[in-house]
């Protein structure tokens, strides 16, 4: 449902929303769990992080942990530290088997989730755009109608032998192709993984059912600018989750979809199914999910009019040439990692 | 022009001779003299019998609100100027031994001479001499006189309703207070044998002039007729300081609607819900409250009732507004700390409101127009028994909003309604039949996008009787429903989900006074209800899935017992008992709960008066909310074999003082509430459709604690009130697991520790009135995010232990000017007008602080404010 900002004023005309200072006691860091372990071919994820200040985005990993996937039998799979709070492993679930998160945490406390069985997956097939205008709330709540490019994924299984508990997680990746800026200079492309974060909780839950099931859903919205124009990718997962971890996802809904109405359900405090051997509260989840995936890549030839990319291109450069035209590290979040599966 | 030329004549000759007769008739003596409280028809006649002074002038123009002023060594004509202030009416001395008092649109030879004619010839005559009835009673004779004190009881109760008069005053002939009536309206005195006589007087009520040849034990009943040319200004009686001192009865508050009209309000007009806030312990957290808070109780805890009938949802345009028309409430009582045996179903408070029908003699009315809302109100008598009083009030905002350039407040709505009709019929002189019905509805729709619509609807029965030997019935049979329906349109998921309820109420009173100073009622109370199926239907072409579920109802039995009595002629005190037996729709046991209460009051002088009670309350009926505000599509629940009902006790002690000459009334009152089976939703909650709402509950208990203060002053130009009141709620999860906060007290949503209302009222002229009122009340209880976390590329945000933080405070000034000519004549077509501006300082209080993300994903506050601006009102009102 559609809300309040001007709820009640068109009755009086005279309500208001506007942004304030709300300064609230710091919470103590807690640690954080976002891990996900599926039967899907490829890197197994599981990040370790302390909680930040409320305004802050700062991710804050924790380091030097033991982690763990754990079946019922006690066979453990290590998860090694790749990068700072990152855990990674190539080995994946098996269907039929249930799995549980454990780790050693670097203050000695071990913390470990619920087992959890891997769920049936539901298929993408395909991901579709629109451009269109739409509207976003800037900085200090106010609306704004802009450009946007809409992404829309059709979804599809045959039939659905058990009910399903279905979340999009779409990740994102642009490109910037610097230009030559000497003789000596060898241009090269720089990329921006995950560079806005999500604003959608895409979530369906599918009753089981012989017949096909099919539906399409808006999975992202972006601003048209340099970064879809040259080249951008969408690689976008549907997991399936076991109920009790998809409540989760759907309580954090809810905490997304505050909008200070008076349907707005009432805020609470986030529990996941992570907890530590002496009680001390444990934040975020570990899920063990079904898990399909696509990926769609464009560029300015998707769009009707054709955009300039951040360094233009040869005979129509922007001036003056941003010095990231020459060096693209300097770009906030830029890396030279190439997705592998970059065009 | 001829016409013109005399009428200059007559004004010259007027003037001329009001100029030399000011200079040493009448008008020029100088006198002192006070009043207080007296309409200036008495006060003619008091001048003319204490002073010698002679008027002439039409009874039927003379202004009737009352007045208090004092003057030392004054000039009459200056008096009577002052008097007359803001009225069409002229002082003129007349001859050298008189003083006209003229409607200036009558300034005529003429009229003078056929004003004076009927004064010479008894046409008229001060109504003061016919308003007064004699009545003369005989109790033995003189032979027989005994020695000793004589009892005397005599009851008091309205000719037409047979109500008891509560409150109504036994005065000896220099007006000092003998006595006031108790709860049954009885006197109960003793006196030497001898003969006296006596006044007895009541608001609205013909006075009685009673000759008492008292020379054996006397107990006898008295009727008193409604003043006749007083209905069309028929007020709740007000809790004037000395019924407040004298009441017995803890906690209780009688709201008068000729002193809530001073407080200003949005729409411009009484508005009986959110003048209560007023009333040191009442708050509500923000303006769509709907409903009110007493003594930290939540809003669902408040019995309202509407002549026997219950009201779940009072409120109009989502709480903006009270759902109920001032101009039919002929009584308004609140109770906030001792509550008699006979209401029950709720733990804090009663609410209760009548719309009886008093005797009149033509038919009458009253109407007004505001910024949106329309109302009427006619009354009148049918026959000699039958009685009828009508009222619809309706709004217009749809109107408005067409005609406001913006397209999605034209695809807007917010209309509502609600009508009320009863009729009284007279059986005999010891039987009625008051026959009332109520209903409400509302519509609120935003840009063709969402909505709500609620209705409310009650039918009642009532049969009076007063038997012999003092012996009282009242047979009360209510049907009522509450239907809700919460929609959204034009989406692919839009929806339409509908709930409520219906109930069937029986109440029989049996009352019986005992002794001469004690009052007994016994009764039973039998209330059902049952649940309507709760539905989910597609809305449009929805793909949505029709979804149905029925949730169970429950029946209530209370058989009660209250008793009243006074003793050593300081102490007073009432004392009931009512069992509760609840049977759920289920078939499961019954749940029997065994309410005492009792109040005890003590005055050790006449200023001065210590109040304190018990009560144990038991309720079966849950309001349940999972959204920010509470909303018509809040699902009501009903107790049963996992949600017990819930028990609350209180305990008061109150202080209440009046200055020596009665200008000033102090009250200080301290409470405790201690709760159990109180049942607080799990975090994140699912509500709709869920027959297993018992779920989705923690059981709780909780407490509440305060301490109220009022000051107030009813006398002067400048009247009003100060009431502060610290006011603390908690709640506590029962057992540990799910427990909220880790099954740590917290605050309960609805706790607000400060609140402070002044009332300000300089009554400049006695039609125009300068109202101020302010209120601050501390920020209500809020969860809110105190760090984040990410989750997949998700910044979440981590909310607060639940009710952890607070929002900002609340703090509103008011301002309206009353220009009030109803009182200004006694017949005709009166009006009055009142210009106001709600917020009058602009300040963007909160309604709601929520956390939103802005488009670069971090966590940012928003404040919303329902009202965030000066809002201006005005209204016309009018009666004829």
């Amino acid at each position: 449902m559609k809300v309040l900002t001007i709820l009640i004023c068109f009755l009086f005309f005279f309500s208001c929303v506007e942004r304030i200072e709300f300064p609230v006691e710091d919470q103590e860091e807690l640690i954080v769990v976002d891990g996900i372990f599926s039967a899907y071919e490829g890197e197994q994820i599981i990040k370790l992080s302390k909680s930040i200040q409320v305004n802050s985005q700062v991710n804050v990993p924790l380091a030097n942990a033991s982690v763990f996937v754990e079946d019922e039998q006690g066979n453990k799979m290590s998860f090694p530290e790749t990068e700072s709070g990152v855990y990674k492993s190539q080995e994946r679930a098996e269907v039929g088997k249930n799995y549980r998160l454990y780790a050693e945490l670097p203050d000695g406390r071990s913390i470990t989730s619920n087992f959890q069985s891997v769920p049936d997956s539901f298929s993408i097939k395909e991901i579709n755009t629109i451009d269109t205008l739409t509207t976003f709330i800037n900085e200090s709540g106010s609306n704004q109608r802009l450009r946007a490019l809409e992404f829309f994924a059709r979804a599809k299984n045959e039939s659905v032998e058990n009910d399903l508990y279905l979340r999009y997680k779409a990740e994102t990746v642009y490109q910037v192709l610097e230009t030559q800026c000497g003789p000596f200079h060898n241009p090269k492309a720089c990329y921006f993984y995950n560079d806005e974060r999500p604003f959608d909780i895409n979530l369906f839950e599918i009753d089981n059912s012989a017949a096909p099931i099919e539906f399409e859903t808006l999975v992202l919205r972006r601003k048209i600018d340099y970064r879809l124009t040259e080249i951008f990718a969408i690689d976008l997962s549907l997991l399936s989750y076991n109920k009790e971890e998809f409540d989760y996802w759907k309580r954090l809904k809810q905490l997304f979809d505050q909008q200070g109405n008076i349907n707005d359900v009432n805020p609470a405090r986030l529990i996941g199914n992570v907890v530590a051997n002496d009680g001390s509260e444990i934040l975020g989840q570990f899920a063990v999910v079904g898990k399909s995936r696509k990926i769609r890549i464009i560029g300015n030839a998707d769009f009707a009019t054709s955009r300039l990319p951040f360094c233009g291109f040869a005979g129509n450069r922007p001036f003056p040439l941003p010095e990231e035209c020459c060096d693209c590290l300097f770009l906030e979040g830029a890396t030279l990692l190439k997705p592998d599966y970059w065009p | 022009m001829k016409f013109q030329i005399q009428h200059c004549l007559i004004l010259i000759v007027f003037s001329f001779c009001t100029t030399e007769i000011l200079a040493q008739k009448q008008t020029d003596k100088r006198i002192s003299c006070s009043f207080e409280n007296k309409t200036l028809t008495k006060i003619l006649y008091e001048l003319s019998e204490d002073e010698g002074l002679r008027f002439y002038f039409d009874p039927n123009e003379m202004p009737s609100f009352p007045i208090t002023a004092e003057f030392e060594d004054e000039q009459v004509y200056v008096i009577m100027q002052e008097f007359l202030n803001g009225t069409q009416l002229k002082v003129i001395p007349y001859k050298n031994d008189a003083i006209l008092i003229l409607n200036q649109n009558k300034i005529n030879a003429e009229a003078v001479k056929l004003l004076v004619g009927k004064w010479e010839d008894g046409t008229y005559d001060y109504p003061l001499k016919n308003e007064s009835k004699k009545v003369i009673k005989n109790f033995g004779s003189k032979n027989n006189a005994v020695n000793e004190k004589i009892e005397v009881a005599i009851k008091v109760y309205d000719e037409q309703s047979m109500e008891p008069l509560i409150g109504a005053l036994l005065t000896n002939q220099d007006r000092t207070i003998i006595e006031t009536s108790n709860l049954n309206g009885a006197f109960d005195f003793s006196l030497p044998a001898g003969e006296y006589e006596f006044i007895i007087s009541y608001t609205g009520y013909q006075e009685i002039q009673l000759t008492l040849k008292l020379y054996q034990q006397a107990s006898f009943d008295l009727p008193i007729a409604v003043q006749a040319f007083q209905f069309d200004e028929v007020e709740v009686i007000a809790n004037s300081l000395k019924q407040k001192l004298d009441n017995s009865k803890a906690g209780l508050e009688k709201l008068s609607m000729e002193e809530l009209k001073f407080i200003p309000q949005v729409t411009g007009d009484i508005d009986l819900l959110k003048s209560l806030e007023v009333i040191p312990g009442i708050t509500s957290t923000t303006e769509l409250s709907q409903g009110f808070n007493i003594r930290g109780g939540s809003t669902d805890q408040n019995l309202i009732l509407l002549n026997d009938g219950i009201i779940f949802n009072p409120s109009h345009v989502l709480g903006f507004i009270s759902a109920f028309n001032p101009d039919i409430v002929s009584e308004a009582n609140l109770y906030k700390g001792y509550v008699d045996a006979s209401f029950g179903g709720r733990v804090s408070g009663v609410l209760d409101i009548k719309t009886d029908i008093k005797e009149v003699e033509k038919w009458s009315g009253k109407g007004g127009i505001g910024i949106s809302i329309l109302k009427l109100y006619v009354a009148g008598k049918l026959n000699e028994k039958l009685n009828v009083k009508l009222a619809a009030r309706g709004s217009f905002n749809d109107y408005l909003l067409k005609s406001i350039a913006n397209v999605e407040l034209q695809n807007s709505s917010a209309d509502f309604y609600d009508v009320n009709a009863n009729a009284q019929y007279k059986i005999g002189e010891k039987h009625s039949v008051f026959f009332n019905n109520y209903y409400s509805k509302d519509y609120f729709e935003y840009n063709n996008d969402f909505g709500f619509e609620w209705s409310n609807f009650h039918s009642g029965l009532q049969m009076k009787s007063n038997w012999k030997n003092d012996f009282y019935s009242k047979l009360s049979l209510n049907v009522g429903n509450y239907k809700s329906e919460n929609f959204t349109l034009n989406k692919p998921d839009a929806f339409r989900f509908i709930n409520g309820f219906e109930y069937f109420k029986g109440l029989l009173t049996l009352d019986k006074k005992i002794d001469t100073d004690g009052f007994a009622r016994i009764g039973i109370e039998y209330l059902t209800i049952r649940n309507q199926e709760d539905v989910l239907k597609p809305e449009n072409s929805s793909t949505l899935v029709e979804q149905k579920i029925q949730r169970l109802g429950a029946t209530n039995v209370a058989p009660f017992l209250s008793l009243s009595k006074s003793f050593l002629n300081s102490f007073n005190f009432e004392t009931g008992i009512r069992f509760s037996i609840l049977y759920p729709e289920s078939g499961l046991s019954k749940e029997i709960n065994f309410e005492p209460r009792i109040s005890i009051s003590y005055k050790p002088g006449e200023a001065w008066a210590i109040k304190s009670s018990y009560n144990r309350m038991s309720q079966f009926i849950y309001q349940f909310s999972n959204t920010n505000s509470a909303l018509p599509s809040d699902i009501w629940s009903l107790s049963n074999e996992d949600v017990l009902p819930n028990l609350m006790d209180q305990y008061s002690l109150g202080l209440v003082h009046l200055t020596g000459k009665k200008t000033f009334e102090y009250s200080l009152d301290l409470f405790y509430k201690d709760f159990e089976n109180l049942y607080e939703l799990k975090d994140f909650a699912q509500i709709v459709l869920n027959d297993r709402l018992q779920d989705e509950l923690i059981d709780s208990e909780g407490e509440s604690y305060g301490v109220e203060f009022l000051v107030k002053k009813q006398k002067g130009k400048w009247q009003g009130s100060l009431a502060y009141t610290y006011s603390r709620s908690f709640r506590k999860s029962v057992g540990l697991e799910n427990a909220i906060n880790q099954g740590e007290s917290f605050p309960a949503s609805f706790d607000i520790p400060h609140q402070l209302n002044v009332l300000a009222i300089y009554k400049w002229l006695p039609v125009v009135s300068f109202n101020f009122a302010y209120i601050y009340r501390s920020g209500a209880p809020t969860t809110a995010p105190n760090a984040s976390f990410i989750q997949d590329g998700f910044l979440v945000p981590l909310y607060s232990n639940r009710n952890e933080e607070r929002i900002p405070y609340y703090a509103r000034l008011d301002f309206a000017i009353n220009l009030d000519l109803r009182k200004s004549k006694k017949n005709g077509f009166r009006n009055s007008f009142n210009l106001g501006f709600y917020n009058l300082l602009g300040r963007k209080n909160p309604t709601n602080v929520f956390f939103r993300r802005s488009s670069l994903g971090n966590i940012v506050p928003f404040q919303f404010s329902v009202v965030g601006a000066v809002i201006p009102n005005f209204s016309w009102n009018f009666v004829f």
